[in-house]
């Protein structure tokens, strides 16, 4: 009974797996046939050989529809996008949370609201506003336009906020006996005991960052401003030929890289930052 | 090594008054041990002191000078918390270092000044770890290195030694007491433990809710308690209470367990039939025999055996009160009916009203007290 029961949980935890996996299989499947495999039925199954050739021509030479832009062009977009809202989230967070913990300022309570209103309002929610606003500081199709209206964190804020709230008081006096004054404080003890938690939020904004599709779409009408997410996007919605699917899955997998990179290489911080 | 003088001073957070017009006055070297129960208000006496917080009314003198609006690092003295408040991040060389650093003195400096004190406090091994490598006596320690590398005009300790086990304490004591012998800084140690305060200080401040009950020499303040709390507070076996009525004719006391005792000059000032309550410690209890004069009869309740002492919790057969009493240990108690006599001269007499001792016997600096 209990090896039946044993064989149930992993096939179980195997199917969920497999869950994660097969679309990511399937897209390399795509990735390594040229443009004839996928239409012919039945799809196939196995890995072709294709895959470099595909890559190589996705890299270089771009594609017609995404207006000839090589797609390495779309990566280093996107990068500078994700980068700066990570950045500057976190350091627009790391402020203020600074100011909310160890301060005592007039309307402390109302900042403190008006900071949690602020997650009622994503960037879908205030659209339009938004694009009034950018527009009026003449930022589209900058990199201004893309990243400072995403810029504010509730979410960071508080978090940092929790992290601030778990080291002790007694650090600050001391800090104050040994005559460091606020940014200080803030520079040489703060900072430095908020490593992992800083870590584990980049992954996350990162990510997040990289991940934006709505408002680059709405800012930006200058291919050279066309991010990955964006440029999978104008590949498989063309309306008048038949999708390169070699081509999209190759871009889609490229554009899985760089994310991939971060998680894996802060993955250390983000436990640790996650436990904090 | 600076003084220390408190005027007036005064704190409270809205309306609760925490510290109530304290003045207190402590000499170029001395170490002054201030005691009392949870939130009687010492640690924000300390916390003014250093600057962390500021008074609502009064003065604060350091060396003379009026530190009231001085920021906390340029008032010439050093802290030491109960949780040793170390950088987790920075070696103890750096923890020490800090300071100095934002001080602005030179590398090469800072290099001596730290090896220096590390070496005077053995810490030299672990100059290159991280707090959390450390032990808790090893912190402490690291934590007093930070503050003895400033060579401050005044140390402040808040509560240091609280959260270290027994042995380590007597250790630490030891530590505190040499320290300060060899460096006769002016020292202010915040404790809510009374040995410690009686056993490092050259004078003793017992403080209960914001106000100070009574200023001395440990041996004063064990021996000639100003008011019923400090009488309760200092020592480590209880002092045992019990109430007396005046008896102005025969000019005595009578006591509720029915013998008399002669007594004197304060009588004059009390109202025939006034209770007053007396206090005696366990060691000035002693055991005799029922045909001693005076003695009084009381059955034995328990008997609470610590090796070098032993201490009696006994009930007397007149008014039913309950004693302890200190007898060596190797003492044989061999019935349960025992005979006391207490020692009068040891005893103090407290106001039943206000607390407040009547001064009896003489004290050398009964004049100079604070109340």
């Amino acid at each position: 009974m209990n090896k039946l029961f044993r064989f149930c949980t992993h096939l179980f935890l195997i199917f969920f797996v497999a869950c994660m996996f097969v679309p990511v299989y399937l897209a390399l499947v795509a990735a390594s046939h040229d443009g004839t495999a996928m239409m012919r039925a039945p799809i196939p199954v196995w890995l072709g050989t294709d895959l470099w050739v595909n890559f190589k021509t996705v890299l270089t030479q771009g594609l017609l529809v995404t207006g000839g832009e090589p797609v390495g062009y779309l990566l280093l977009n996107s990068l500078i996008m994700a980068l700066l809202i990570a950045t500057g989230k976190i350091i627009l967070a790391l402020c203020s949370a600074f100011a909310l913990v160890y301060f005592d300022f007039p309307l402390k309570k109302f900042c403190f609201v008006l900071i949690f209103c602020t997650m009622m309002l994503p960037i879908e929610v205030r659209m339009v506003p938004t694009f009034q606003v950018v527009a009026a500081f003449n930022w589209l199709n900058s990199f201004a336009g893309l990243t400072l209206p995403l810029m504010a964190s509730a979410t960071a804020t508080f978090f940092f906020r929790q992290c601030f709230k778990v080291i002790p008081s007694e650090l600050v006096d001391a800090a104050k006996l040994d005559g460091a004054g606020p940014v200080r404080f803030f520079i040489d003890i703060l900072l430095p005991l908020s490593k992992s938690p800083m870590a584990a939020l980049f992954i996350i904004l990162f990510v997040y960052g990289w991940n934006q599709y709505l408002w680059p779409l709405i800012i930006t009408t200058d291919p050279n401003m066309v991010t990955v997410v964006m440029g999978i996007r104008y590949l498989a919605g063309v309306a008048d030929q038949l999708p390169e699917w070699h081509h999209i899955m190759t871009v889609a997998l490229l554009a899985l890289i760089p994310p991939c990179v971060v998680v894996l290489s802060l993955k250390r911080w983000l436990e640790q930052g996650l436990q904090a | 090594m600076a003084t220390v003088h408190l005027i007036d001073v005064t704190k409270q957070f809205g309306n609760n008054v925490v510290l109530d017009q304290l003045n207190l006055k402590i000499d170029e070297g001395e170490f002054v041990a201030v005691v009392g129960p949870s939130g009687c208000g010492k640690s924000t006496l300390l916390r003014l002191v250093s600057g962390l917080d500021t008074v609502s009314s009064g003065s604060v003198l350091i060396g003379e000078k009026c530190v009231n609006t001085i920021p906390p690092a340029k008032r010439d003295m050093a802290m030491v918390f109960q949780n040793y408040a170390l950088y987790p991040h920075m070696t103890v060389f750096d923890n020490m270092a800090y300071g100095l650093k934002r001080r602005g003195l030179s590398k090469a400096m800072i290099n001596t000044r730290v090896n220096e004190v590390a070496a005077l406090l053995q810490l030299q091994q672990y100059l290159y770890r991280k707090p959390l490598a450390l032990s808790g006596g090893q912190r402490q320690r690291v934590a007093m290195g930070r503050a003895i590398v400033r060579s401050p005009a005044v140390f402040l300790f808040d509560e240091p030694l609280s959260n270290l086990d027994f042995k380590l304490r007597m250790e630490m004591r030891h530590e505190i007491q040499k320290l300060h012998q060899h460096l006769k800084t002016t020292c202010l140690y915040v404790t809510h433990d009374q040995t410690e305060a009686m056993t490092m200080a050259d004078r003793v401040v017992i403080l209960n809710k914001g106000q100070i009950e009574q200023i001395g020499t440990p041996r004063e303040v064990y021996q000639y308690p100003a008011t019923k709390f400090v009488a309760s507070f200092i020592g480590h076996y209880p002092m045992n209470f019990f109430s007396g009525t005046v008896d102005v004719q025969n000019h005595s006391i009578v006591t509720c367990f029915g013998i008399t005792l002669p007594f004197l000059s304060f009588i004059n000032a009390l109202v025939a039939s006034e209770e007053v309550l007396i206090g005696i410690r366990p060691e000035d209890i002693i055991l005799s025999t029922s045909n001693t004069p005076g003695s009084i009869a009381a059955r034995v309740l328990f008997i609470d055996d610590l090796g070098a002492d032993q201490l009696l919790q006994v009930k007397t057969c007149t008014g039913d009160v309950m004693l302890y009493l200190r007898v060596p240990g190797n003492l044989e108690i061999a019935s349960e009916e025992i005979s006391l006599v207490l020692d009068v001269a040891k005893m103090s007499f407290f106001s039943k009203q206000t607390g407040v001792a009547f001064r009896v016997r003489s004290s050398p600096q009964a004049a100079g007290e604070a109340r």
